[in-house]
């Protein structure tokens, strides 16, 4: 490894971290607007002053928000996110099993939606104007238009509840039965693939286009180099930068919006328990929620930038 | 005499972005739908049958029948009309939502590229750190912060796509703040306040402005999908996203309660993101000459460029 993409890590990974402090900055300023004191919006109007009293300063929110803030961040260092005021328990353990949760589910939809994605933009280049482009232009424009929580509902109505093939919603541990596991999350991850799988179509497609008119594709082609060579030593080759640039905010945009085939489908992850978090008024829960997701997507990004860094010498 | 030339050309330039934009049929066909869709809204209390709020339970979770066209929902109101009832908040929000983010995003833009140093670095971190969170999470998090209602729903989701437009709009001062027409300015004693009103920004507007007609597909689905987890506008009004999610329990039974706005949102984010992509295609100097020529003429000269190939 040279000394140039060993100081591109480092300045890279110096970066998120400075990227994760202000998002823990940003998260903990917001919830610091929410009018009122956390513990009595939970608690709601019955609850008596004393037992506000007890409770704010069980959960020191009566301490100054600095000394909270420090607190907090120093906590993440140990491996605790604060206690969930209405799950009553450490937030680190309420979060991070779900994100496994959310995760079996994510990773198994991207790697489909991508490598389908990319090889059908790749084939539709290859065939511009053609009806299998058209087709296939036609698909991802509308594929990336269509609400996933109603593309799942209709996966629903169809797979579910007309022809009886897939489980409408709901969710099975996989340790306690790996087929019924399977069985309740292939739609969740056939809706979330094909929202992933338009948007790398288009991507995949104009990526190849712009690489087929280059002049090293057109020189490869002079000098009797053959088609399949081209196709994939020239052509492939450098349209896969731009797709692997975008794959790591892609893969975080997903884990986003697992929020709602969560919630329309029923599944105990990352997504769903902030939704709780949002309708108990338990902002706490919600803001480490985002600061997860937030360094999932950072790590991602870290990741594409060094594969990157070692794919193409350029960016050095 | 000057003026008069220079209009001439940006005419033509004008015109020449106009034909490459609606040379396909397409779409102008997502054009003319996008302007239905949008009347449809403004005269809504013309165009919808029914009032949208008003219940009729004896008329509850009616099928597609001649009085209502698109059925009734579980408290008897009018499917179609709350659909074109609906279109007022998407397009409010998507427009509203869109006007938040450009602005913020390009004054901050501007003040990055143009100052630089500190400024810059603290305000791209910035930037960085909220692109680092999804822009759905993001906008549910200030949602559930800012609380419901459809100013704050607009404010939520605006906020949440500032960050691309200050990234685009620093990208375009970078490559202007050079120009030889900036240098000119500040040679003529022209303040950098100045400067950067009358020089530079005009010419970051061309990116932001596709960047504007693409993501008002993206607010409107945004709001849908806020809507659709009870964090958008407040019941009883109508909204896509809301109507969706409320013919959930009545999937089984009534299932045109749940499709019918679906299709309103595909409609509507489909049009706004073909012509967001023909906007750009228009605007791009690099395809200049490749489109524009109708279908059948771009066959045939993508053909004579294949043989050479």
């Amino acid at each position: 490894m040279s000394s140039n993409l060993l100081k591109m890590i480092g300045k890279r990974i110096v970066q998120s971290c400075i990227t994760i402090v202000i998002v823990t900055l940003f998260v903990f300023t917001l919830i610091q607007m929410v009018p009122g004191n956390p513990v009595a919006n939970y608690l709601g109007a019955t609850a008596s002053a004393e037992q506000i009293e007890y409770y704010t300063h069980l959960y020191g929110y009566d301490r100054p928000v600095a000394v909270q803030y420090i607190s907090w961040i120093t906590g993440l260092f140990r491996g605790t996110m604060g206690q969930s005021i209405s799950y009553q328990s450490e937030i680190a353990d309420i979060l991070l099993p779900r994100l496994l949760v959310t995760l079996s589910m994510v990773v198994p939809a991207f790697i489909i939606g991508v490598l389908l994605g990319v090889f059908l933009g790749i084939l539709a280049a290859q065939k511009r104007g053609s009806w299998v482009d058209s087709l296939i232009s036609f698909f991802s424009n509308i594929g990336v238009s269509i609400p996933m929580f109603w593309l799942g509902m209709m996966g629903m109505l169809v797979l579910g509840l007309k022809l009886h093939i897939l489980p409408t919603s709901g969710y099975v541990p996989i340790e306690r039965d790996p087929g019924d596991w399977l069985k309740h999350m292939i739609m969740p991850i056939i809706v979330m693939s094909l929202g992933v799988m338009a948007s790398f179509m288009r991507l995949a497609r104009s990526s190849m286009l712009e690489v087929i008119r280059q002049d090293y594709v057109t020189t490869a082609k002079a000098k009797g180099v053959d088609k399949k060579s081209v196709t994939i030593k020239h052509q492939l080759r450098n349209a896969l930068i731009p797709i692997v640039t975008v794959m790591g905010s892609r893969l975080g945009t997903m884990v986003g919006s697992t929020v709602l085939i969560e919630s329309l489908f029923v599944i105990p992850g990352l997504g769903s328990v902030m939704m709780n978090g949002i309708s108990n008024r338990d902002f706490m829960l919600v803001a480490n929620g985002v600061l997860i997701i937030s360094i999932f997507v950072a790590v991602c990004n870290l990741v594409v930038d060094i594969l990157y860094g070692i794919i193409d010498p350029r960016t050095r | 005499m000057e003026k008069n030339k220079k209009s001439v050309l940006s005419r033509l330039r004008s015109s020449r972005i106009f034909r490459v934009m609606f040379g396909r049929k397409l779409i102008v066909v997502c054009s003319v739908m996008l302007v239905v869709m949008f009347l449809l809204a403004i005269f809504a209390p013309l165009a919808a049958p029914y009032d949208p709020n008003k219940d009729d339970l004896y008329n509850v979770l009616k099928g597609s029948t001649a009085e209502h066209l698109l059925g009734t929902d579980s408290n008897g109101r009018d499917v179609l009309s709350r659909i074109i009832y609906g279109g007022r908040i998407s397009f409010t929000v998507g427009v509203v939502a869109v006007v938040i983010s450009s602005v913020i995003g390009m004054a901050l833009g501007l003040i990055s590229g143009v100052i630089g140093g500190a400024v810059d670095t603290v305000i791209m971190r910035v930037m960085d750190a909220m692109m680092a969170v999804p822009m759905l999470i993001l906008a549910l998090f200030l949602g559930a912060i800012l609380g419901q209602g459809l100013g704050n729903v607009c404010l939520a989701i605006g906020i949440s796509m500032v960050p691309g437009y200050a990234r685009i709009t620093r990208g375009q001062v970078l490559t202007v703040r050079n120009a030889d027409y900036v240098t000119a300015g500040k040679l003529c004693g022209g303040s950098w306040v100045r400067n950067t009103i009358v020089h530079v920004f005009p010419n970051c507007l061309s990116a932001n402005i596709v960047t504007m007609t693409s993501s008002l597909g993206g607010a409107i689905l945004a709001e849908a999908n806020l809507s659709f987890l009870g964090m958008g506008i407040s019941p009883p009004t109508a909204s896509w996203g809301a109507m969706v999610s409320g013919g959930y329990k009545y999937l089984s039974t009534q299932p045109i309660i749940a499709i019918a706005p679906g299709v309103a949102i595909i409609i509507v984010v489909l049009c706004f993101n073909m012509v967001g992509d023909a906007l750009r295609d228009a605007l791009d100097p690099k395809l200049r000459g490749t489109l524009g020529k109708g279908r059948k003429r771009e066959k045939q000269s993508r053909k004579g460029r294949d043989r050479y190939a």
